[in-house]
């Protein structure tokens, strides 16, 4: 398989908005995302704690958190289809096969009590399409494709046997093991060390290139960002605030608040002087701010601003941000 | 424009699920927010009990051990034969069940607290030692716990009845050894993973012996435990009661226990059912009713503790 | 670093550390397994009101490093020296001497602080303990006082001593963290990977408290860290550990200029990556840590590393001095 780069949109997400409904609010952890996805792409989505980046991954695969979270508002449509229509059936029929995930720990995202290649079986098992190949093949095959060394051994351990890396690498197996077309992966290698990080990231892009797969990359770490995204979304406060190709995002951020985020993160060249810092902390999700969210920490604020949101005004090719002050190009 | 560099990864212990956080603060006192129904109705009946027990004098209409031979074996008031003067009817001796009943109630929550202090002040100190100093002591402590839950609980109670003579000293510390040893293990287990907590080793960093943090950091993270282990054994402790009660290692009659009672009126279940069918209801009210307030409790407090 | 302050005497000494965790099986009559080597033969000084960054990946033996410069772990063999005493084995009056001029701040702020205890009366720990100990329970009114300047030096406010922790953000916690740490007026400050948990913002915030912290009260810092960048911002001086082993010393400056050991380059290059298109020389390291529990003979790099040559394997590689105040261990550098 090559990868495809005529851009065709895999997923589509439009003004998404996941609520939690408690007894003592309504907390609107994503409120009105919008983005889109493009076969053969990385879309970095970065952001701080609590800023929704991960209810949204979670969203996109209705698997909320039990405990009050519904998805209101909003279309998700992967292929043509707004898959938050899809009855549970169906939508166990898309999740594996069309969209997948791979979380950040990989410790809890493997049961103890399975072996390795019982776990992916189960996975080639249950998505498996017409094929003569034995599963258990089929498996030793998969781990082959993580580039996990001995995989014929590999496969009769449990999890415990194996290093975080290495599980990271299973998860990421059995996450791909159905050829999904858009994966997403929730901060994959934060649990992980620096060089090990290293190998998985490219261990990803190398699977990438193979299935063109799209993928959504969730992490707050710049670095990985510029490994790995062609594009990335900066979500605050329930929002993205701007959005754009790596290269403008790191060289000419529009959004004052990615401005403030690039500028705070320690640097390895350059003179090592005081770090910018974001004063103030983000909004409650209980009580949004009418106007911009950003408004309250923002060096650059205007009356406009607290009056009113900003549209999402477009400021370069395929580049957008939500603020009041940048020039529309 | 600078190079903007790799920041930091954030480490494996890190919150993850950070949207939890903010909705759901983890490991607050108090924690868990998503709390299940109050149980209004359990927690009526243990007021109800607990008035009871504690104004016995001012509710009960007649005396306990009083006997009013000629009111023997009345039936409860609603039914043909009963009088209204004794509302539960009476028993074998003419005295009133329902007073009976409520200075029962006296004797079984008495019972109740003291065995679950000594029981479970014994379980919690043992715990917490064991559990932060470890070692050969640890050892030492848990080899006890076992050889404790080996123990012919009931045969015990007996054989200190028999040597210490019935009484409530003599129900207390049989039942509080049939406790210590579950209260121990538990606590232990919580204090093991507590102990890996970084504020335990800063303590040790800021100067504080061991004592000290076993008393301020240690003891008050596990109340919470220790309060759902008490409530979810408030029934095994009435039940005990009751138990030995019946077989005549309890309180020596003529003082009314809701087992003691049970126990006089196992001879005429066929004919005068009621002098042991009503305390035995009564038992089975207010041990389902601490069951159901402690689940709610564990659920609030610990639910890590759901396996119990 | 001036000549002057490079001949003054260490603040605290390390020397031919080593920590071997028995590996047993068995509870009565255990049978010992084998050794981990976590830390095997580790020297370095860290001299009055400066950083020194202690960086590696997990398993390298930092943090059992920093937990015996903390006295809370003994160490198998070597010594650690604060102002020239060695410091395990003290007992009583010593003991709580030592503990009140070295303090720490750990990774985990949702750990760090007792969610039962006001966040006032754990700043106010170490003096009620040091005051209990002087047979006396501490001029009340004193503690507080110190406490509330302790709020205020590290950006919070006075009145929310009597706040509990889950009342706090995390990085709100990590600051309490470092008061508490601050109260007894240390000379020595272990941070053990302070900011890795935090947001991107909250840690800049964090990086410029510590620096203005140890400007104003001249304390030094053992910062135990995985990122090179935040190293680079606060260390004065860097020790990289791989396995147990010193890979790599030197001032901080001059090892950023001019990376010698393969290790660290690998390191430096899995780090070197935020810029799209930007050109490094790439070390992508083949397989993972090997098992402390039976590490590679000779040079413990050998069998990850790409300049590997047939002696590697042998012979242990020695610390040598490259370049003024730069020492590499490793054999491409003899």
């Amino acid at each position: 398989m090559t990868p495809d780069t005529s851009g065709e949109t895999v997923l589509e997400v439009r003004d998404l908005h996941t609520h939690f409904f408690l007894r003592r609010g309504v907390v609107k952890a994503v409120d009105g995302v919008s983005f889109s996805l493009r076969r053969g792409e990385v879309l970095g989505l970065v952001g701080e704690s609590g800023c929704g980046k991960s209810l949204t991954a979670l969203s996109l695969m209705r698997l909320l958190p039990k405990g009050g979270a519904r998805t209101i508002k909003g279309e998700v449509r992967l292929g043509g289809r707004n898959i938050l229509e899809c009855t549970p059936a169906e939508m166990r029929e898309i999740r594996g096969r069309r969209i997948s995930m791979v979380l950040q720990d990989p410790q809890t995202s493997l049961n103890p009590v399975f072996t390795i290649g019982d776990q992916l079986r189960e996975a080639i098992v249950r998505r498996r399409r017409a094929s003569g190949v034995p599963v258990m093949e089929e498996a030793v095959a998969a781990l082959r494709r993580v580039e996990i060394a001995a995989p014929e051994q590999r496969i009769g351990q449990y999890p415990h046997q194996m290093s975080g890396g290495m599980k990271q690498r299973v998860v990421g197996a059995i996450a791909i093991s159905g050829e999904p077309g858009v994966l997403i992966a929730d901060e994959p290698t934060t649990a992980l060390d620096v060089t090990i990080q290293l190998q998985y990231l490219k261990l990803l892009k190398r699977l990438q290139a193979e299935t063109g797969m799209a993928i959504l990359f969730i992490t707050h770490d710049f670095g990985v960002v510029g490994r790995m995204c062609d594009r990335v979304a900066v979500m605050y406060a329930g929002r993205i605030v701007e959005c754009g190709p790596v290269q403008r995002i790191f060289e000419a951020p529009q959004h004052p608040y990615t401005r403030a985020l690039i500028a705070s993160v320690p640097k390895m060249t350059g003179s090592v002087g005081r770090l910018a810092t974001i004063e103030g902390q983000p909004p409650s999700l209980m009580d949004l701010p009418v106007g911009c969210r950003f408004a309250s920490r923002c060096a650059h604020v205007e009356q406009r601003c607290l009056d009113a949101y900003p549209g999402t005004v477009r400021v370069g090719e395929e580049h957008t941000a939500d603020c009041w002050k940048v020039m529309p190009s | 424009m600078a190079v903007v560099e790799r920041p930091s990864s954030t480490d494996p212990v890190a919150p993850r699920l950070s949207l939890w956080r903010l909705v759901w603060p983890a490991r607050i006192p108090g924690g868990f927010r998503r709390t299940s129904r109050v149980p209004w109705i359990p927690i009526a009946i243990i007021s109800a009990i607990v008035v009871m027990a504690l104004f016995a004098p001012l509710l009960a209409p007649y005396s306990p051990i009083d006997q009013t031979l000629r009111d023997k074996l009345l039936p409860p008031a609603w039914m043909a034969g009963g009088s209204d003067k004794y509302f539960l009817g009476t028993d074998a001796f003419g005295r009133d069940i329902l007073s009976r009943l409520i200075y029962g109630a006296r004797v079984s929550l008495m019972v109740a607290l003291l065995a679950l202090t000594a029981g479970g002040g014994v379980g919690l100190a043992v715990g917490i030692v064991a559990g932060y100093v470890g070692g050969a002591v640890d050892s030492v402590l848990m080899r006890l716990v076992d050889a404790a839950f080996t123990f012919p609980a009931i045969l015990f109670a007996l054989l200190l009845a028999v040597t210490m003579g019935q009484g409530l000293g003599t129900l207390v510390t049989a039942i509080s050894l049939l406790l210590w040893a579950s209260f121990a293990r538990v606590i232990r287990g919580e204090v093991l993973s507590l102990r890996q907590r970084d504020f335990v080793a800063l303590a040790r960093v800021r100067g504080c012996s061991a004592p000290r943090i076993m008393l301020t950091h240690i003891l008050p993270n596990v109340l919470n435990t220790f309060m759902v282990l008490v409530t979810l054994n408030i029934g095994v402790v009435i039940i005990a009661e009751a138990t030995l009660s019946f077989l005549g290692a309890g309180i020596p009659p003529p003082t009314p226990t809701w087992g003691l009672m049970i126990s006089e009126g196992r001879g005429r279940i066929a004919d005068a059912w009621w002098v042991a069918l009503i305390p035995g209801i009564a038992i089975t009210l207010m041990v389902l009713s601490v069951n159901l307030f402690g689940d709610w409790l564990r659920d609030r407090l610990d639910p890590r503790l759901r396996q119990l | 670093m001036s000549a002057n302050t490079r001949d003054a005497a260490p603040l605290l000494r390390v020397e031919g550390l080593r920590k071997h965790f028995a590996l047993t099986k068995g509870i009565l009559f255990a049978k010992t397994l084998g050794h981990i080597k976590a830390v095997d033969d580790v020297s370095f000084d860290i001299r009055a009101g400066e950083t020194l960054g202690l960086v590696g990946e997990s398993g390298c033996g930092k943090t059992t490093t920093s937990r015996m410069i903390l006295n809370l772990e003994d160490p198998t063999e070597g010594r650690i020296l604060l102002d020239g005493e060695p410091i395990h084995g003290l007992r009583g009056e010593a003991l709580s001497a030592y503990r009140a001029r070295v303090q720490a701040v750990f990774q985990d702020p949702w750990s760090s602080l007792n969610p039962r205890m006001k966040v006032g009366r754990t700043i106010a720990e170490s003096l009620i303990v040091n005051a209990s100990r002087n047979r006396g329970r501490g001029d009340r009114a004193q503690i507080d006082a110190r406490v509330r300047e302790l709020l205020l030096q590290v950006g919070l406010r006075p009145e929310q001593a009597q706040q509990y922790p889950h009342e706090f953000s995390g990085g709100q916690r990590q600051r309490v963290a470092l008061a508490a740490a601050l109260a007894s007026r240390p000379k020595l400050i272990v941070l053990d990977e302070p900011v890795s948990a935090l947001d991107v913002s909250i840690r800049a915030q964090m990086m410029n408290l510590l620096k203005d912290i140890q400007a104003q009260d001249d304390v030094a810092y053992l910062l135990v860290a995985h990122d090179l960048a935040t190293v680079r911002h606060m260390a004065d001086h860097t020790v990289v550990m791989y396995l147990g082993k010193i890979v790599e010393q030197a001032p901080t400056a001059s090892l950023f200029d001019d990376v010698r050991h393969p290790y660290t380059k690998a390191l430096f290059s899995a780090v070197l990556v935020a810029w799209p298109g930007q050109a490094a020389e790439e070390i992508e390291l083949r397989g993972e840590v090997p098992s402390p529990l039976d590490p590679p003979s000779g040079c413990r790099f050998h069998t990850r590393c790409p300049y590997v040559m047939p002696h590697c394997s042998q012979r242990e590689p020695a610390l040598r001095e490259v370049s003024p105040g730069h020492f590499v261990a490793c054999h491409l550098f003899e």
